[in-house]
C-alpha cells in the first residue's frame, strides 16, 4: 500500500484542512485484515514527525491515532478515517441550511439567540417628550365652571 | 393641483401657473353648504362691501425679488352664493390677483397670505391682490419679532420672539411686529431677511377701513396717549363658520399713513423701523394701542402659513425637512380651506390632519435593520366618537382664570340678590385644573361674554368651553432600538409610557424602532382624560395602548345665598300671623309678624333693612377633590428597560451568529452550524462516514476556502 504522511494543524472539524506533506510514496504493509475505517499499518519509515496520512488505495485521509517505532527502521501506526476531508468536494457541494455562522454580516439580529449570554443587570432609559397644553406656571391654574 | 368640482360646470376653464394647473368654475349661482366640495379651493368675498377679513400684506420691490416665485397673478372673479337667498359672494381663485392700480396701491403689489382672499374686479375703490400659492406656503417661513410690554404697566418696552408669545399668551401685549422671512429659492433657504416695506392693510370698500368700527364691532378702542389697555375683543367676523370659507385679516394699519376713525386719511406718519403698529391717528394725535399676545397668535395662525421662532435654523434643511422642528409653527387649516387660528408645532405635523401641511403626511419607514416587519394592518380610522360642545343640552361651561374665579366668588358673596334667587342652584360644578387652559378650548367663533347664572348677569367676562378638536397631540417620539437586535423585543425589553394625568401604560414591543404619537382627549366638563398611544406602521395609525385619568379636581363652591335666606325670613314673617310687625333695630325676633296681605311689601322699610342684614346664608356646592391630582408631571415619558448581551470579541468563531440562510456549504466561511443536512449526495462514503459528516456539519464545522 502507498501512504503519504502529513502534518495537519487543523482541528478535526475543519473542512479543507491545512496540512504539510512530510513524506509521500511510503510503502505500507498490513498484518492480516485491514479495516478501511481504522487501518493498522507497518510503514517503511522511521520517524514520528507526522499526525495525518493519506492511503492511496482507499482514497481516504486518516488521523494517525497511534505510532510505535519498531526495530529495523519501521513504524507501526493506526489511524481513523476523516470523511470530512476525504469527501470534501462532495461536502462542499451539499445544499444546506446554515443556522449559525462566524461572519457577523450574516447575523440575523432579530432571531433569538439562546447561546448569547445576557446580563442580569438591566439598563433603563427614560425619554421625556411632548407636553400637555399650556402648563401653568407655579401657582397658576384654570377653572371650569359649569352652570345651567 | 386643484381639480374643479363636477358640481360647478358653468364656464369652466383652467389656468396654468408655472407647473400647476388649476381648474375652476368662474360663475356659480348657488352653492348650498352641503355641496361644498373639499377638493376645491374656495375663496369668498362679499360683493359690494367688506364682510370678511383677509391677511393682507403689501410687499416692496426687495421682497418681491425674494418671494415673487411664490406669488402668482391672474384675473377674474367668481361668484359664490351660499344659498338662494343669501348675498352673492365673489369667489376669487387662490392664485389670482392683479397688480394694484397706481392710485390704490402705489407701485407696490399687494400680496396676500391665506387661502381666502377678497378680490373684486379692478376698480377705483379696490383691486385684487396676488395670493400666496397654497402649495408654496411651505416655501416661506416667517419669523416675527414682537415688541411690546408685559402685563406690568411699568415694564419696559421689550422684544420677544414667537416662542415667548406661545409661552406667555396672556402675559404680553404686542405693540409692534417686525417680520423676517426665509424663502426657498429652489435649492436652499435664503438667509433670514427683514421684510422692510411690508405693510399690512385691510381690503375693503375703501383702501383702508377704519379699525374702530367694523360691522359695528369695536376691534380696538381708542386710548389716551401713553395709556395702555388690553383688548380682549374677538377678531372674528360674523360669518357662518359652517357655510363659508373662513378668512381673517390682521387689523393692522399702515405704518406710514394714518387714518381718522371715520376712515379718512390724515395725520402724520409714524414710522417705526419697519414694524407694524397697531395705531392710528386721531386728529393728528397718535395713539398707541396694544393687542394681547393671545389674539396676535390667533391672528397669525389664521394666515395658515409657516412661522418660526428665533431659535429656528434653516441650516441643512430642505423642503422635505424644514418643517420637522420644534421651532416651526403652522397655522392649522381644515377642509374647506378654513384656518382655525390654532398653531401646530412642526414636530406634530406628522400626526396632524391639517390640510395645508403639504405632502408631509407620510410616515418615514422605520424598519428594523435587516428585519422587515412585514406588518399588515388595516387603518383603524381612529375618530373621536363624539365632539363635545359646551352648549349641548342645558349645561354651559366657562373657562375661568384665578382672577375671574375670585371675581365670581365676590359676586356670589357681595351681591344682593332678589328674594328667592339662589345662584348656587344653577352652579353644577367647579373644576380646578393645574393648567392654564388656552383659548383653544373655547368656542373659537363666539366672542367672550358675561357669565349669566340663572338669569343674573355677573358682569364677569369668560369664554365658553368647546371641544371641537377632542384629540390633542401630546407629543411624538421615535422609539430607539437600544440593542438593534432581538434583545429589543419581548421578553428582553419592556416599554412603558407615562401619559400626563393618566399614568403609566405598558406598550407592546411593536413600538420598537417606530414613531409613537400620544393623543389625549380632554373632557373639561369632568376633568377626565383618555390618553391613546399610536404607532404608525406602513403609513397607518394603530392604537397600541390607552389609559384614562383625571387632569383636574372638583372643588367646592361656597358662599352666601342672600336672596334665598331673605326670602325665607320674609316668608317666616308673613306666615307668623297678623298684626303689626315687631321691629327691633338690628334684629328680627322670632315672633316678628306682619300683616299678610298680598306679599311682604307691607313690611316696613326698617324691617326690610333688617331682613337684608340678617340674610346671611351659606351654601356649598360640590366637594373637594384631592390636591395631589394637580401635581402631575406634564410631559410624556418613555421608559425602556432592556437586557444587554455580553458578546465577547471572538463570539462568531466560537459560537457563530444566528442566521437562517440557505446555500451550498462552499458559500460559507469560518465556523458554521448547519441544520438537518442531507448528505445523500456524497457518493462513495460509507453510511458510517455519511453519518459522521452530517454530525460534524450539524455540530459545527470550520470551513476554510478551497485553495
Amino acid at each position: 500500500m502507498t501512504v503519504t504522511l502529513y502534518n495537519c494543524t487543523s482541528a478535526s472539524n475543519v473542512l479543507n484542512k491545512k496540512m504539510t506533506k512530510v513524506q509521500d510514496n511510503i510503502n505500507a504493509t498490513a498484518k492480516g485484515i485491514i479495516d478501511v475505517d481504522r487501518p493498522a499499518l507497518l510503514l517503511d519509515y522511521n520517524s514520528v514527525d507526522f499526525n495525518y496520512m493519506y492511503i492511496q488505495e482507499f482514497s481516504r485521509y486518516y488521523f494517525v491515532t497511534s505510532r510505535a517505532l519498531m526495530p529495523g527502521q519501521h513504524i507501526m501506526i493506526s489511524g481513523e478515517s476523516d470523511p470530512l476531508e476525504s469527501f470534501k468536494a462532495g461536502v462542499r457541494d451539499l445544499d444546506a441550511l446554515a443556522v449559525r455562522n462566524e461572519d457577523s454580516s450574516k447575523w440575523n439580529k432579530y432571531i433569538s439567540d439562546p447561546l448569547m449570554i445576557t446580563v442580569c443587570k438591566r439598563e433603563t432609559h427614560g425619554y421625556k417628550f411632548g407636553q400637555m397644553q399650556d402648563v401653568a406656571a407655579a401657582g397658576d391654574s384654570s377653572y371650569i365652571l359649569g352652570v345651567i | 393641483m386643484a381639480e374643479y368640482s363636477t358640481n360647478y360646470t358653468q364656464n369652466t376653464t383652467s389656468y396654468t401657473f408655472g407647473t400647476e394647473v388649476y381648474k375652476f368654475s368662474r360663475t356659480v349661482d348657488v352653492i348650498n353648504p352641503s355641496e361644498i366640495d373639499n377638493s376645491c379651493i374656495y375663496c369668498g368675498a362679499e360683493n359690494g362691501s367688506m364682510y370678511d377679513y383677509y391677511p393682507t400684506y403689501m410687499l416692496g420691490t426687495a421682497e418681491k425679488a425674494i418671494m415673487n416665485d411664490h406669488w402668482s397673478a391672474s384675473g377674474g372673479t367668481f361668484n359664490f352664493q351660499k344659498s338662494a337667498t343669501a348675498t352673492p359672494y365673489n369667489i376669487t381663485f387662490v392664485k389670482c390677483g392683479e397688480t394694484g392700480t397706481a392710485n390704490e396701491r402705489g407701485t407696490n403689489t399687494v400680496y396676500q397670505i391665506g387661502k381666502t382672499i377678497y378680490n373684486k374686479a379692478s376698480s377705483a375703490s379696490n383691486s385684487s391682490m396676488r395670493v400666496l400659492n397654497p402649495t408654496d406656503i411651505r416655501k416661506l417661513i416667517f419669523r416675527p419679532s414682537f415688541y411690546g410690554y408685559t402685563t406690568s404697566p411699568s415694564s419696559t418696552y421689550t422684544n420677544v420672539d414667537l416662542k415667548y408669545l406661545m409661552d406667555h399668551p396672556d402675559d404680553f401685549f404686542v405693540q409692534d411686529i417686525k417680520m423676517n422671512v426665509y424663502a426657498w429659492n429652489g435649492s436652499t433657504f435664503t438667509n433670514d431677511s427683514e421684510i422692510q416695506s411690508i405693510r399690512p392693510c385691510i381690503v375693503g370698500e375703501n383702501y383702508f377701513i377704519p379699525v374702530i368700527n367694523v360691522l359695528g364691532k369695536h376691534i380696538f378702542g381708542m386710548t389716551d396717549y401713553n395709556s395702555r389697555r388690553d383688548y380682549t375683543q374677538s377678531f372674528y367676523g360674523t360669518y357662518d363658520k359652517d357655510n363659508m370659507p373662513m378668512s381673517f385679516a390682521p387689523i393692522l394699519t399702515d405704518e406710514t399713513l394714518s387714518y381718522n376713525p371715520d376712515g379718512s386719511s390724515g395725520g402724520g406718519a409714524t414710522p417705526n423701523n419697519n414694524k407694524w403698529k397697531w395705531s392710528y391717528n386721531y386728529y393728528n394725535s397718535s395713539y398707541e394701542i396694544y393687542a394681547p399676545a393671545r389674539q396676535v397668535l390667533q391672528l397669525m395662525a389664521f394666515c395658515g402659513c409657516y412661522f418660526c421662532d428665533n431659535s429656528y435654523s434653516t441650516s441643512g434643511k430642505n423642503l422635505n425637512t424644514f418643517w420637522n422642528d420644534e421651532h416651526i409653527y403652522l397655522g392649522e387649516m381644515k377642509e374647506g380651506a378654513r384656518t382655525t387660528g390654532v398653531f401646530i408645532k412642526g414636530t406634530e405635523l406628522l400626526t396632524s390632519d391639517t390640510i395645508n401641511k403639504g405632502e408631509y403626511s407620510s410616515q418615514t419607514d422605520f424598519t428594523p435593520g435587516g428585519g422587515g416587519s412585514g406588518d399588515k394592518i388595516d387603518d383603524m380610522n381612529v375618530n373621536p366618537l363624539w365632539a363635545m360642545s359646551s352648549d349641548a343640552g342645558f349645561a354651559r361651561y366657562f373657562l375661568l382664570s384665578h382672577n375671574q374665579l375670585a371675581s365670581l366668588m365676590t359676586w356670589l358673596s357681595d351681591t344682593t340678590f332678589p328674594d328667592g334667587y339662589d345662584p348656587y342652584a344653577y352652579i353644577i360644578s367647579l373644576l380646578q385644573f393645574p393648567l392654564k387652559l388656552s383659548p383653544n378650548w373655547c368656542m373659537p367663533r363666539t366672542p367672550s361674554g358675561h357669565i349669566v347664572i340663572g338669569g343674573e348677569d355677573t358682569n364677569i367676562t369668560a369664554s365658553l368651553i368647546a371641544n371641537e378638536k377632542p384629540w390633542v397631540g401630546a407629543g411624538t417620539y421615535d422609539v430607539p432600538q437600544l440593542n438593534g437586535n432581538f434583545l429589543d423585543y419581548d421578553p428582553y425589553t419592556q416599554y412603558e409610557l407615562y401619559i400626563p394625568c393618566a399614568g403609566w401604560v405598558s406598550l407592546p414591543d411593536i413600538v420598537c424602532g417606530r414613531k409613537i404619537a400620544i393623543k389625549i382627549n380632554y373632557d373639561l366638563t369632568t376633568a377626565a382624560i383618555i390618553g391613546n398611544v399610536y404607532v404608525t406602521i406602513d403609513g397607518k395609525e394603530m392604537i397600541v395602548a390607552s389609559k384614562s385619568g383625571m387632569m383636574g379636581r372638583e372643588t367646592i363652591v361656597t358662599g352666601e345665598a342672600q336672596g334665598v335666606r331673605s326670602a325665607q325670613i320674609t316668608s317666616a314673617l308673613l306666615s307668623a300671623g297678623t298684626g303689626a310687625l315687631n321691629v327691633a333695630t338690628g334684629a328680627i325676633s322670632g315672633n316678628a309678624v306682619a300683616a299678610v296681605s298680598g306679599g311682604y311689601n307691607i313690611v316696613s322699610g326698617l324691617a326690610q333693612a333688617n331682613i337684608a342684614a340678617n340674610s346671611a346664608y351659606t351654601r356649598t356646592i360640590g366637594s373637594t377633590g384631592g390636591r395631589a391630582i394637580l401635581c402631575q408631571f406634564d410631559q410624556c415619558y418613555l421608559k425602556i428597560c432592556t437586557t444587554k448581551a455580553d458578546i465577547p470579541e471572538n463570539y462568531g468563531h466560537i459560537c457563530g451568529y444566528v442566521c437562517n440562510l440557505k446555500g451550498k456549504v462552499s458559500e460559507f466561511r469560518g465556523y458554521t452550524v448547519f441544520d438537518n443536512v442531507d448528505v445523500s449526495g456524497i457518493g462513495k462514503a460509507t453510511d458510517r462516514e455519511k453519518k459522521l459528516i452530517k454530525q460534524i456539519l450539524e455540530s459545527g464545522v470550520i470551513i476554510n476556502p478551497s485553495e
